[in-house]
């Protein structure tokens, strides 16, 4: 069973396209969002939860369509942390725990105030007082204290220091522990998606590059450094892109291909990433 | 729903706890008839709360709960109405204990007065949201203004017409507004609901 | 059990996983019948794939090292620790029989083959 599954997903604005995307993310996984700004991933986000209407395709969440009338139950399994929208800043936390109780079925008070414990969040400020990152784990508590089954992440990590995003993403992780949960997440911190997903999705220009489980990604691509001589034994077919220097040449190469006299790298998602970003750039071009 | 109406409260509440000092300092001023900057501060409370959910991307944030965006506007509205049944209870009381004080009956007028500000308050309540959801708190309320400007110059122009055609007394111009106010009022809620439903965030 | 993830290493993650599983299985530190941790709770704590996790119990299973009980888990198999540690010692065997016709063809002699080998041994130890 598929926790999402979005299938030749169209949205068209002013200057952009999102582009006949189809994937999906089964039952008890985690999918990391990769993309640069206006990538896509923002709207993608909102396509799932049909905050924005699709102009066609099929968005299914815990097996509902997101249109369908149903969906506002299917809702109350979904936690969303949203980069930058939240509670108008005149409120404070204890008011938006009344407000939950009052909005989801299954808001459990007491995991809320756990996690604002954790978090060290101040429950009597009003969010005009609130850092940035306090807003991003407030939502983030928010998100995880009525029984989600899938959580819905845009940017959850951006604004917080690495202590409190490797905390995060504990939480994240530990939440999938339970193979009915999911999490759809993006990230600019590629490093961040590396560590928790199970898969991940390259938006570029609205279109969807790539889709695939992590580690079979990280394994089949490979970052080679070499001289203009060493390089000159790897395939043209082997190479996805390269970057040269007058004193060599950084590749991302497919690790089968290359011939295994060439010392091969593992890439992180960044590497590929930023290279693949670069094929793609030039192909434009 | 509940916890959409309880949002707008609690954004509200310091605002309108400043607003009730300057009530009661007006009610204890003698001579001074506060309905209709009463009722009219109330019906501007919907506004207000749009102002701060905009500020916050409320919005946004608020289609992904399980609330339908039919409740969303719904919400708007009831705390619109709730305003101003507060306010005018709160002036037709401040009215009685006033009479009371001076020793005299209070005047079946003043009621109606009072019924005719409201209903007055709900038609603009009728106009102003619609304005409010299709252009936001900003450029609706510039539409809103602008819009007024001619209503009230075209009335003005009309207004020599009506006075001399239409010699109303408030209770038979009661008998006419409230049916308009219900109506447009009803108008504005699937207006402002179809323009939600539309708009994305 | 004991199993350590490099990420800097060529090997692909399922692989480690599965070699270390693997030769505990064969050295006897984990015991028949014995149960493994959950492909969840290990990818988990390891804080890697459950994918990548699933894949290396799927080997080991296939290559009947361990077997699965649905609903109740992964657990070390029986006989095949057993045959497995046969057609090892098959194998070392099929190799020490080649390496004393290649010794014989160089007029190598026992000892020094020996030696050879404890140079080797102690090298790969490091």
């Amino acid at each position: 069973m598929n926790a999402i599954e979005v299938r030749n997903l169209v949205k068209k604005y002013p200057g952009f396209k999102l582009d006949n995307v189809s994937f999906q993310l089964p039952k008890g996984y985690i999918m990391g969002l990769v993309g640069d700004n206006g990538a896509g991933k923002s709207t993608t986000m909102k396509l799932i939860m049909n905050s924005i209407k699709r102009d066609s395709g099929v968005v299914k969440v815990l097996g509902c369509d997101n249109t369908s009338k149903s969906f506002v139950k299917v809702k109350e399994e979904i936690g969303v942390v949203l980069d930058e929208a939240l509670f108008p800043e005149v409120l404070n936390a204890k008011q938006v725990n009344n407000i939950m109780k009052r909005t989801y079925m299954n808001w459990e008070e007491d995991r809320f105030f756990g996690y604002m414990d954790r978090f060290s969040l101040p429950p009597d400020k009003v969010f005009k007082d609130y850092s940035r990152g306090m807003k991003m784990k407030l939502s983030i508590s928010v998100a995880l204290s009525h029984k989600s089954r899938l959580l819905v992440l845009d940017e959850p990590t951006s604004g917080l220091d690495p202590i409190v995003r490797d905390e995060i993403l504990d939480i994240l992780n530990e939440f999938t522990r339970d193979e009915e949960n999911s999490i759809v997440i993006s990230s600019h911190i590629t490093g961040d998606l590396e560590k928790i997903c199970d898969y991940v999705a390259f938006l570029h220009k609205g279109k969807l590059v790539l889709c695939e489980e992590k580690d079979t990604l990280l394994y089949k691509y490979g970052i080679v450094h070499a001289t203009r001589s060493e390089f000159g034994v790897v395939p043209k077919n082997a190479i996805v892109s390269k970057r040269e220097t007058p004193y060599g040449i950084d590749a991302l190469v497919f690790r089968e291909k290359t011939p295994k006299t060439v010392k091969i790298e593992k890439p992180t998602i960044e590497d590929i990433f930023v290279f693949m970003h670069k094929y793609r750039e030039e192909n434009y071009k | 729903m509940k916890g959409l109406l309880l949002k707008d409260f609690y954004t509200l509440i310091k605002q309108v706890r400043f607003f009730l000092l300057v009530l009661l300092f007006m009610a204890l001023l003698p001579g001074t008839s506060m309905a209709p900057f009463v009722i009219l501060y109330a019906v501007m409370l919907p506004v207000s709360i749009l102002g701060y959910d905009e500020r916050a991307k409320w919005d946004r944030y608020a289609a992904m709960l399980p609330y339908t965006k039919k409740s969303i506007v719904l919400s708007k509205y009831i705390m619109g109405y709730a305003g101003l049944i507060l306010a005018s209870l709160l002036t037709v009381t401040a009215h009685v204990v006033y009479a009371n004080i001076k020793g005299s009956v209070p005047e079946l007028g003043y009621f109606y007065e009072i019924g005719v500000l409201v209903c007055i308050a709900l038609f603009y309540l009728a106009v102003h949201l619609p304005f409010m959801y299709k252009f936001g708190v900003e450029k609706g309320r510039l539409v809103f203004l602008a819009l007024t400007a001619v209503v009230v110059f075209g009335l003005m122009y009309l207004s020599d017409k009506i006075s001399k055609g239409l010699m109303l007394d408030p209770y038979d111009l009661l008998a006419y507004i409230i049916p308009v106010a219900i109506t447009a009022n009803l108008v504005s809620i699937l207006v402002s609901i179809r323009i939600y439903e539309k708009k994305e965030f | 059990m004991d199993i350590s993830i490099s990420n800097t290493s060529e090997m692909p993650i399922y692989e480690q996983i599965y070699n270390q599983i693997k030769a505990q299985i064969m050295q006897g530190r984990l015991l028949e019948g014995e149960a493994l941790p959950s492909i969840r709770s290990l990818a988990k704590d390891l804080r890697i794939s459950v994918i990548t996790t699933k894949r290396a119990y799927d080997e080991l299973e296939k290559d009947g090292f361990i077997y699965t009980v649905l609903g109740k888990g992964c657990f070390v198999s029986k006989r095949n620790v057993e045959l497995i540690r046969e057609a090892h010692l098959k194998e070392i065997e099929e190799f020490m029989k080649k390496i004393i016709d290649l010794a014989s063809v160089i007029d190598l002699t026992k000892e020094e083959i020996i030696e050879m080998f404890n140079i080797l041994y102690e090298v790969d130890k490091e």
